[in-house]
């Protein structure tokens, strides 16, 4: 069997020997290098089934390097390393289309495990389009609507918003939320559903419209259009 | 009386009054003195003197007695008629005329108000287009300005060139700690080690623990500070603290933690940093509290004021701490709990940032309870 290719991107050569020993010992076949340039070449040579991408490098920047991924087309997985003075480094990383995001320093198996989940590849729904209320969503043209306003969501806004509309009315809570959109089944924090549930709502209710998106306490969230 | 300007109007009128009364004495006294003069000579009453009443109507012994013949009283009814006329027009012309010679202090009020409401302290006062004691008034105030500009501005520059530091010493601090975690880990999942290095390599392990969470919350502290100056916007505290209760449930799975509250409790602050507050509350509860104990969140909209509590079943905080352990670096004498020491130094902060205030008292569950007050304004902290 093929081992999962994973191109670790940081400044830091002591991240990413430290990197490249710890998921070499976990069964990933590791590639580095050491800047946003390197490895939008990296991408299109090795063609990684994943990306572990630091965010703050000099001269290209992670949240660069995941938007031009991203308008390139490829959409493996990214996921985001940040330090935890870069909360906004993160969100605009979220925003420009990566995945999910760890703070620096992380578990090895925390990343491990979220590695293995958003590698698995979930099994493609029915393409037809789902409607909930105004809202419309179209997994084969990847196109999600409010009324005639298109909403532009990114690849995981999109696959969390797919997920409400599949289940409207029901109330979902953060772990079962992490197991459809995210394919953790391991206890990870939820906080990154609280994060797209953010933009989600921003994108939904941007032209304000009333909120359909809503916190039910202490279980989860819920889609009620 | 409060107004200067009603003040100068009855000063005028009394100077008038003043004025009158010796002018009134002065005439009467001459006259008085005439009369007195043409008796003593034998002439009788000086001519001006007029017509007497008819003895008959006279009240009184004869003589010097007699009163003043009826010129002198309707001269003297007329005299106060005239004088309650010119204090009344003193009066108001003294109020208007004062209102003119105290404007520029007026309009140096409304500049000073103007720096007060902008907190701009690079505006200056009027100066030089005024009458001399009002300019002066202006220069002095000016000076202090630009004392109080200048230190004002040091302060920043030290503060900002800390906050920098604390940045940049964070960052180069946190990349060798996190290759350090990651190669513990490896070492650690390594077959061939004996249990005593199994050992020392837990103790290594813990103690680099300890290392981040001292560097987390001195970055945390250091951007809490920083935080006077972000914008506020428009927060759901109900939703911060559910996420945070879904996050602390994750973190803590053997304490059972319960959130009870409204279904919104918005106020004007800075999202991260009521998220910090919650979350080290929620941990702090965790790991003090009782181990796999209870932990109750508690939200209420009290008049102008969010009001969070935080219950435990632990040991508590004896009265004595509990004060001191919002301190940075002040941790429980009883603790045996890991920590930092800045876990509730940073919901101090963060309660202050929000113009708000945290105390700990007695939990009706056994343990301490934090009590985190909140105005929903989202008022600034006082310097």
């Amino acid at each position: 069997m093929r081992l999962p290719r994973v191109l670790v991107v940081d400044d830091e050569e002591a991240i990413r020997t430290a990197l490249e020993r710890a998921l070499g010992l976990e069964g990933f076949a590791v590639a580095t290098v050491d800047g946003g340039r390197a490895a939008l070449d990296a991408v299109e040579e090795q063609q990684p089934d994943v990306v572990v991408l630091d965010i703050l490098m000099p001269e290209l920047d992670g949240v660069t390097v995941t938007k031009t991924l991203r308008a390139r087309g490829r959409d493996m997985p990214i996921l985001v390393l940040s330090a935890l003075d870069e909360v906004d480094d993160r969100v605009a990383g979220l925003q420009a289309g990566a995945d999910d995001y760890l703070v620096k320093p992380f578990a090895v198996s925390e990343l491990v495990a979220r590695l293995h989940a958003l590698l698995r590849r979930r099994p493609q729904a029915v393409s037809v389009p789902l409607r909930a209320g105004d809202i419309v969503v179209d997994p084969a043209r990847h196109e999600a609507r409010r009324g005639d306003r298109d909403l532009a969501l990114t690849r995981r806004e999109f696959e969390l918003l797919e997920t409400f509309v599949r289940n409207a009315g029901i109330v979902l809570d953060r772990a079962k939320l992490l197991e459809l959109v995210w394919g953790y089944d391991f206890a990870a924090d939820g906080n990154v559903v609280d994060v797209f549930v953010g933009y989600l709502r921003r994108k939904l209710e941007a032209g304000g419209e009333p909120r359909v998106l809503h916190t039910v306490r202490g279980v989860g969230f819920v889609l009620r259009p | 009386m409060r107004s200067l300007r009603a003040r100068v109007a009855v000063a005028a009128a009394v100077a008038v009054l003043a004025a009158f009364l010796l002018a009134g004495a002065v005439v009467v006294g001459t006259f008085a003195i005439e009369a007195r003069w043409h008796e003593v000579e034998g002439q009788g009453p000086p001519a001006w003197w007029g017509e007497r009443e008819p003895p008959g109507e006279r009240i009184g012994p004869p003589g010097a007695q007699d009163g003043p013949p009826r010129f002198v009283r309707a001269l003297a009814g007329r005299l106060a008629l005239a004088f309650g006329a010119v204090l009344l027009v003193v009066a108001a012309t003294g109020f208007r005329l004062a209102g003119v010679a105290l404007r520029p202090l007026a309009n140096l009020r409304a500049a000073a108000e103007r720096v007060a409401t902008t907190r701009d302290l690079a505006m200056r006062l009027p100066q030089g287009d005024g009458p001399e004691e009002v300019d002066a008034l202006a220069g002095s105030l000016n000076a202090m300005l630009a004392r109080l500009q200048a230190s004002t501005a040091q302060v920043e520059a030290t503060l900002e060139a800390s906050r920098r530091f604390a940045a940049e010493a964070g960052h180069e601090l946190r990349t060798p700690l996190t290759s350090m975690r990651t190669n513990l880990e490896v070492l650690a999942a390594s077959p061939n080690l004996t249990a005593e290095e199994q050992r020392v390599l837990a103790d290594v392990t813990r103690e680099q623990a300890r290392l981040l969470a001292l560097l987390d919350g001195l970055q945390r502290l250091a951007r809490g500070d920083a935080a006077e100056a972000v914008p506020r916007t428009r927060v759901d505290l109900a939703d911060v603290v559910d996420a945070a209760v879904a996050s602390a449930r994750v973190r803590h799975p053997k304490a059972t933690t319960a959130f009870t509250g409204p279904d919104e409790a918005p106020l004007d602050g800075w999202p991260d940093g009521l998220r910090l507050l919650v979350d080290n509350l929620l941990e702090n509860a965790c790991v003090h509290g009782r181990p796999g104990g209870r932990v109750e969140v508690a939200l209420d909209v009290v008049d102008d004021a969010v009001v969070l509590t935080v219950d435990d079943d632990g040991p508590g905080i004896p009265p004595a701490e509990r004060e001191r352990v919002f301190e940075r670096f002040v941790r429980g004498r009883q603790t045996r709990a890991p920590g930092s020491g800045l876990g509730l130094a940073l919901v101090a902060q963060q309660a202050r940032v929000h113009g708000g205030v945290a105390t700990i008292g007695d939990s009706p569950l056994g343990g301490a309870r934090v009590t985190v007050r909140l105005p929903v304004d989202g008022a600034r902290p006082a310097r």
